[in-house]
Parts: C-alpha cells; sequence; structure tokens
C-alpha cells in the first residue's frame, strides 16, 4: 500500500491510497472507469434491477452511462478548480468532502468522508479519511445506487478500505491522537 | 507545518499524480471526447443488441480485439475511416450531415443534383416536389452524407 500525491497546495491536500493489486492509486482509477464506457456498460447493465429500482427514477442504462460520464468530468473540473483556486476560501476540500455518518470518532480515528458527484441526483462516491483540515486520503469510491452502503457488496466494500486505510495510516506512525480533526 | 501533515507529506509518493495533467488535457479536448463516447455508446448498444462479443467486432474490422476494447472505452479519436468501417460492419449510422440532410428535404436542385452523384435513376423528368417529403433514395439514406451524430 501507498499513498499517492494528487495535488497539495500550501492549505489543502488531495492524496489516494494504492493498493498493491492495483496498477495506480484509487483516484486515478475510480476517474478512469467512470469515464470508460465499456466498463459503465457493464456495471449498469449487471446493476439494472438497482438502477432502475425507482430511487433515481425511470432511467435506461444508456442514459446511466452518458450521465456517469458528464458527472465524473464535472466533478474533475470542480478538483481541478479547487487545486487552481488556492487562496479562495469557497473552494476547498473541506466543501467538497463531507462526513460519511454522524458518528464521534475516538482520539486516534480519522473521520470517514465522503465527496458526491455534480448532478443534483448523483450516484458518483469517493470515499476519504480527513486527515486534518483540508487535507483528505482518497481510500476507494463508488457508483451508489442503493441507499446504504451496506445494501451492496461493492459498496459494503468501500467502508472495509476504508478501515484498511486508517491502519495503514497508524502504522506508518500518522493518527489523529487528539481528535482534534472530527470536524 | 502540523505534525501530522508533515508525516503524510513525507510518506506520501514524492511525485505528484499525473491526474492534474490528464484532467486538464480532458477539459481542453472535451468536444470530441463528447462525440467519441456517443459513437462509441451507439456501437456498444449495437453490439449488445446482435449478440456480438467485442472480439466478433475485431474479426469484422479486422483488427485485435485490443484495438476495438480501445475503441469502445470512448475516448479514442475516430477517423472517417474508422467510422465508416464501423457502419459497414454493423448497418448503422454514426455521423450525419444535417446541412446535406436538410438540403435533400428542401432544396429541389440539389437534391437532383445528389440523386444524379450517386447515380440513383430518377431523372429530373420524372422528380416531382412530393418526392421530397418522402424520397426514394435508398443509396442516399444508407450512406447519408451528413455530419452530426445519429441519435
Amino acid at each position: 500500500m501507498e499513498i499517492i500525491r494528487i495535488f497539495d497546495t500550501v492549505k489543502q491536500g488531495l492524496y489516494a491510497i494504492k493498493y498493491n493489486n492495483q496498477a495506480v492509486d484509487e483516484f486515478t482509477r475510480l476517474i478512469e472507469l467512470w469515464q470508460d464506457l465499456v466498463y459503465l456498460e457493464e456495471f449498469f447493465n449487471t446493476n439494472k434491477n438497482n438502477l432502475q429500482s425507482g430511487y433515481f427514477g425511470t432511467i435506461s442504462v444508456d442514459s446511466a452511462i452518458m450521465l456517469t460520464l458528464k458527472d465524473s468530468q464535472a466533478l474533475e473540473k470542480q478538483l481541478l478548480e479547487i487545486n487552481d483556486s488556492e487562496e479562495n476560501e469557497s473552494k476547498s476540500l473541506n466543501n467538497i468532502f463531507k462526513p460519511l455518518n454522524n458518528i464521534t470518532y475516538k482520539p486516534g480515528d480519522f473521520q470517514k468522508s465522503k465527496a458526491y458527484g455534480v448532478l443534483e441526483k448523483t450516484w458518483l462516491r469517493l470515499y476519504a479519511l480527513k486527515v486534518d483540515d483540508n487535507y483528505f486520503v482518497i481510500a476507494g469510491g463508488a457508483i451508489k445506487l442503493t441507499q446504504k452502503m451496506a445494501q451492496n457488496t461493492h459498496t459494503q466494500n468501500e467502508l472495509k478500505k476504508l478501515d484498511q486505510c486508517r491502519d495503514y495510516l497508524r502504522e506508518e506512525g500518522i493518527f489523529d491522537a487528539d481528535g482534534l480533526n472530527q470536524n | 507545518m502540523p505534525i501530522i501533515k508533515e508525516k503524510l507529506n513525507n510518506l506520501a509518493s514524492k511525485e505528484t499524480s499525473k491526474w492534474v495533467e490528464q484532467a486538464r488535457w480532458r477539459v481542453a479536448n472535451e468536444g470530441w471526447l463528447d462525440k467519441s463516447a456517443k459513437i462509441a455508446l451507439k456501437v456498444l448498444r449495437t453490439i449488445r443488441e446482435m449478440h456480438l462479443s467485442q472480439k466478433d467486432l475485431a474479426e469484422k474490422l479486422d483488427v485485435s480485439p485490443q484495438q476495438v476494447n480501445k475503441l469502445l472505452k470512448g475516448q479514442e479519436n475516430f477517423t472517417l475511416e474508422t467510422i465508416d468501417k464501423l457502419e459497414k460492419a454493423l448497418n448503422i449510422t454514426l455521423i450525419e450531415m444535417p446541412y446535406f440532410q436538410s438540403i435533400l428535404k428542401f432544396d429541389p436542385e440539389i437534391f437532383i443534383g445528389i440523386i444524379n452523384y450517386t447515380k440513383y435513376s430518377m431523372t429530373s423528368e420524372t422528380f416531382s416536389y412530393s418526392d421530397l417529403q418522402n424520397p426514394k433514395t435508398e443509396q442516399v439514406e444508407s450512406e447519408p452524407l451528413i455530419y452530426g451524430l445519429a441519435s
């Protein structure tokens, strides 16, 4: 496992885990997948039941593919703007990544966070640990078609990856001993 | 620098990922990438409907399955030659030219000119305005001189 620097500036930093069985870091891998039509066509056909269960209204596989493509491009643009606007407080990683749940974290834990796609009804998620104010490490991400992460195997796995990422950071001596970065 | 950030900075790769560079490239090339995705989607939909695999399509195009997979990802700068091969292999229309489509419908002289050009047997003597509403131009329809993405 490695931590890859996606971008960092004086006030903020975005990093991503590269797992040993993957050729690239999680952020790069997800962005590539979300813009790969062969993958998206296979994914939405496999998960057609969840896609058309009514949670996202009536939507065809083709529309789902194009929406995912547009959403991931918009998310990329949003992150690029943050990278380019160091001094602009309104554009920060803190504004993109929100707490994954409402639990109170113990000292030593990092806040589990999620970033959404940009569309109003988006299913794109990036999952990250907040290591400090405006500093995030992406552990994974998913196309979330169900309401709860535990409802689907591939989103369940993302929860495990967040724990793996936390454990790795701890092993490397990076932990929030005072629990100061929980907001 | 606070301790956590400093430790993270030391642990992270010294080199920054190529994402910023790649994302900027995607933004700069957004226009044709969008067209490429629409073409790839139509081809993907067609081969699924025809129960063809990517390998089958590769054979029809006389290219490797890896090349087909690359085309279908939706990030390929298709040449007109490749588009033509795909259209013929799958018997579909991938690009259209609205200008030519509209003059086919509304300009009798050019309409006749194109029909003559495509060696359709209709002559000016047999042509009537009503033909414009429902042109019997099989050759024109199968090989439209049309630019723009077919839906």
